[in-house]
């Protein structure tokens, strides 16, 4: 009960008025660079440190983590209203969450994923309270073979969000793993499908793949059609979750808590990651599913927006595991954060918790204070957010267009960053017009860079031996696991032909 | 409401200043900066760059040393060799332009990987510079740098030596020195100290290589056990661990950060911020902020930069054609 009386008086440092205030300022910082596309929490945080230069470390702190967890929250609002992801962990959000709103159900979508996000939110900051010293073993238990065999898992989860041609989800794969090539090779630096420019030498950013395959497409189709006026579903949504939504909603709230928080922890994998997870596995569920949810998926199931935004909430509290008690950042936002603990001459690392436990418990009560707050500050908001739906496709749509390439500039503040985003968009929208599904080319682009690393550092650690994969007991459980989840549902069809040879 | 407008107006002064082309028109000393100087950043906000950077213009504005408004531009790509191309190509002779650089600059050159090294441009001074360490797990058997090196020399394969492409180079030259051949070995790429601790404490690599603060929370709590320093003289934060030459290996190789112009950055730009930037490393929030970030300030301008320039980089060359260009 330690941890508990910590935290209490945690939450008594962090009731403080200004405290309270920066948390708020924190939060409502958050939502907005979320929402704007390109603009993520890394540059907010990024923006904000000079200002925090000027603040007790407690503020700073508070503040600094608000922006984080806030971002998670504000990201998904486009992402259902507009197609238009305002950071890459919300783009799976947009698969169902969009087809929610087409059909009138904005209010639910955007309803669900601020309740999904203030559980998982705040579900994995007691998770951080109460786990941490379990989770610390946890996360560095998984080397590179052990990532690689689990990255094979899932992108061979992504054939479950198939859905039409079989060729064309494959065309559409293939398509994402070029674009993941391209720049230099992590290991040697060696220049990949850059044609010689330098720009690419980086590759191309998620963030400007999902605004490129999911805002631009979506916006050129949408204009093309010369619809002057909002379509009929559109123009009456419905505000708020009914008991069905809400039921349907709970089990993915609770698998995303688990499986973001899970994907949080680990280093390697980070709040993107555990967002496309906890979408495969709804799907998965649903397709399994009796009821409507197996038609649904794909045309605007609840549980794929619930399921992910919790997930990439979950996943916040999670990547707070590594950074806090071993300095060891699991993205760049978080490699940032631990940059700004340092800057106040805290050191994260194994004795944080008894050099400046204070403090500590302070922030991380703040967070459980600041995701109550996105609630009540992102409930109301949904009636008005829906409203944005009314405006007429051409003004909306332009807008959009307007939107993403202000996100898109943003990311480099450079004009090959906006020509990078026409060309790719230009190519989605015939890609979509033509029936290729995009997800699939979105969760590859994520999933092979991550592959090829951890693959090639296994080999190089290994010295060129393929037997690290058997050897090692985890990585083993895992590749039997994936084997298992393969080869019993092909058996099981195998068998239902043989049984009913109509 | 006042944060959102910050930031919107963040945005929208990135988007327009970056929308300007910068030579300005003849100027002198005397008046010199008529207009806002732009600062900027070859990198990612949050990066080492960026910090410097950002640091820098705080303690410039908050001494009151530079009254001119010093809007910070991040221009990430390749390296900082995308922004650096910029400088060179499309800013020649602006007397509104400053950047950070940093060793990248010359190990992107000799590379091949940037066209441009620091005699393209209009270098200002050295600001400050980091140490690289070479570390092991608290639990490795692996007690002293001799061990590593040895190990090695002998089997190259069997020490797998994790390091950002980066700072492959003072391990490599370290093999050299102690014999080994350094095109043999065999280096795992990381992205910064983050990873390698996560693949030290997982045990997936036995040692790594980084700058000192990448590393320093995991050898302060004991979870890592650093080696040598590598240079000639040992660090305040790391008093007990022996340097590279005290053990008998003739490697200094270090980071360092710096401020440069575009080339051909007129005289009397040049003269004002260099005794600015005096000005300003000397200022106490400077030296507050340097403690903060474990930046060792080494502040040097004119002949005594030009002579370490050139023989960092003749290090780097040498280095990088024994490693094979790796």
């Amino acid at each position: 009960m330690d941890a508990l009386n910590s935290l209490l008086s945690g939450l008594a440092g962090a009731v403080t008025p200004t405290n309270l205030l920066f948390v708020f300022v924190g939060v409502l910082i958050g939502t907005i660079v979320g929402v704007l596309p390109g603009l993520g929490p890394i540059t907010a945080i990024a923006l904000l440190i000079p200002l925090s230069f000027g603040l007790d470390p407690a503020a700073g702190l508070i503040l600094l983590c608000g922006v984080y967890y806030g971002a998670m929250y504000g990201g998904s609002i486009t992402s259902i209203l507009i197609r238009t992801p305002g950071e890459v962990a919300s783009a799976v959000t947009a698969l169902e969450g969009y087809e929610m709103a087409k059909r009138g159900h904005a209010g639910p979508a955007l309803a669900t994923s601020a309740v999904g996000s203030f559980i998982g939110g705040s579900l994995a900051v007691l998770g951080l309270v109460f786990l941490s010293p379990v989770l610390v073993d946890v996360s560095t238990s998984f080397g590179a073979p052990e990532y690689a065999v689990l990255l094979v898992g899932a992108l061979a989860l992504t054939t479950s969000l198939m859905s039409g041609s079989r060729l064309k989800a494959l065309i559409s794969v293939l398509f994402g793993m070029c674009v993941g090539l391209v720049g230099m090779d992590p290991q040697d630096s060696v220049a990949r499908w850059t044609f010689g420019s330098i720009q690419l030498s980086d590759g191309i950013d998620i963030a400007l793949l999902a605004m490129a395959l999911f805002a631009i497409p979506e916006a050129i189709r949408n204009l093309a059609v010369g619809e002057r006026h909002p379509s009929h579903a559109l123009a009456i949504q419905r505000a708020w979750m009914n008991k069905r939504d809400l039921r349907r909603s709970s089990g993915p709230y609770a698998r995303g808590t688990l499986i973001g928080f899970v994907a949080g922890v680990m280093p390697g994998l980070g709040p993107t990651l555990g967002s496309f997870a906890s979408y495969s596995v709804e799907r998965t569920l649903g397709r399994r599913a009796r009821d409507e949810r197996r038609a649904e998926f794909g045309h605007g199931a609840i549980e794929g927006v619930a399921g992910p935004e919790t997930a990439n909430n979950a996943g916040v509290g999670g990547a707070m595991v590594p950074m806090l008690a071993l300095a060891i950042p699991g993205s760049a936002t978080t490699a940032l954060l631990l940059f700004v603990f340092q800057m106040y001459g805290l050191q994260p690392g194994p004795q944080l918790f008894q050099t400046d436990g204070d403090l500590v418990w302070t922030i991380v009560a703040s967070m459980l204070i600041g995701n109550a707050m996105l609630l009540v500050l992102n409930l109301p908001m949904v009636r008005l957010f829906v409203k944005l739906l009314k405006v007429p496709p051409p003004l909306l749509y332009s807008g959009v267009i307007a939107f993403v390439m202000l996100g898109a500039y943003a990311l480099t503040f450079s004009f090959f960053s906006l020509m990078l985003l026409l060309v790719i968009g230009l190519m989605g929208y015939f890609l979509q017009e033509n029936g290729f599904p995009l997800t699939p080319a979105i969760l590859a682009a994520v999933l092979l860079p991550l592959l090829e690393l951890n693959l090639r550092r296994a080999l190089r650690i290994s010295a060129g031996d393929w037997t690290t994969f058997i050897d090692r007991p985890i990585s083993l459980t895992l590749l039997v696991l994936i084997v298992i989840g393969v080869a019993v549902p092909m058996l099981l069809q195998l068998r239902r032909r043989f049984a009913r040879p109509d | 409401m006042l944060k959102t407008r910050f930031l919107a107006a963040a945005v929208v002064s990135g988007l327009a200043l970056s929308g300007c082309s910068s030579s300005s028109a003849e100027g002198s000393t005397d008046d010199y900066p008529k207009g806002p100087v732009q600062m900027s950043v070859g990198a990612d906000p949050g990066s080492g760059f960026d910090l410097t950077m950002r640091t820098l213009v705080d303690v410039l504005q908050k001494e009151k040393i530079v009254d001119a408004p010093m809007p910070i531009e991040n221009h990430p790509g390749a390296a900082s060799a995308v922004w650096l191309a910029q400088m060179v190509e499309r800013k020649k002779e602006a007397d509104d332009q400053v950047s950070v650089t940093s060793l990248v600059m010359m190990t992107n050159k000799a590379r091949a990987q940037s066209k441009y090294n620091y005699d393209d441009v209009t270098m200002i001074c050295r600001l400050l510079s980091e140490y690289f360490v070479v570390v092991t797990s608290a639990d490795s058997k692996y007690k002293d740098l001799k061990s590593v090196l040895d190990a090695v020399v002998k089997d190259p394969k069997s020490v797998p030596v994790g390091a950002a492409s980066d700072d492959q180079l003072p391990f490599a030259l370290l093999v050299d020195a102690a014999g080994g051949e350094a095109s043999k070995i065999n280096f795992v790429a990381y992205d910064g100290g983050g990873e390698q601790s996560a693949a030290l404490l997982s045990g997936d690599i036995k040692v790594a290589i980084a700058g000192t603060s990448e590393f320093l929370p995991l050898i302060e709590s004991g979870k890592l056990r650093a080696l040598t320093v590598v240079g000639e003289k040992r660090l305040k934060g790391l008093p007990d661990v022996p340097t590279s030459v005290e053990q008998g290996y003739d490697v200094t190789l270090s980071n360092w950060r710096g401020i440069y112009g575009p080339p051909g950055m007129p005289d009397y730009a040049v003269t004002y911020w260099k005794k600015a930037l005096k000005k300003a490393v000397n200022s106490d929030s400077w030296k507050k902020a340097a403690k903060k970030n474990q930046w060792e300030t080494t502040f040097m301008t004119g002949d005594e930069m030009n002579t370490y320039l050139k023989s960092t980089n003749q290090q780097v060359e040498d280095a990088m054609a024994k490693t094979g260009n790796s």
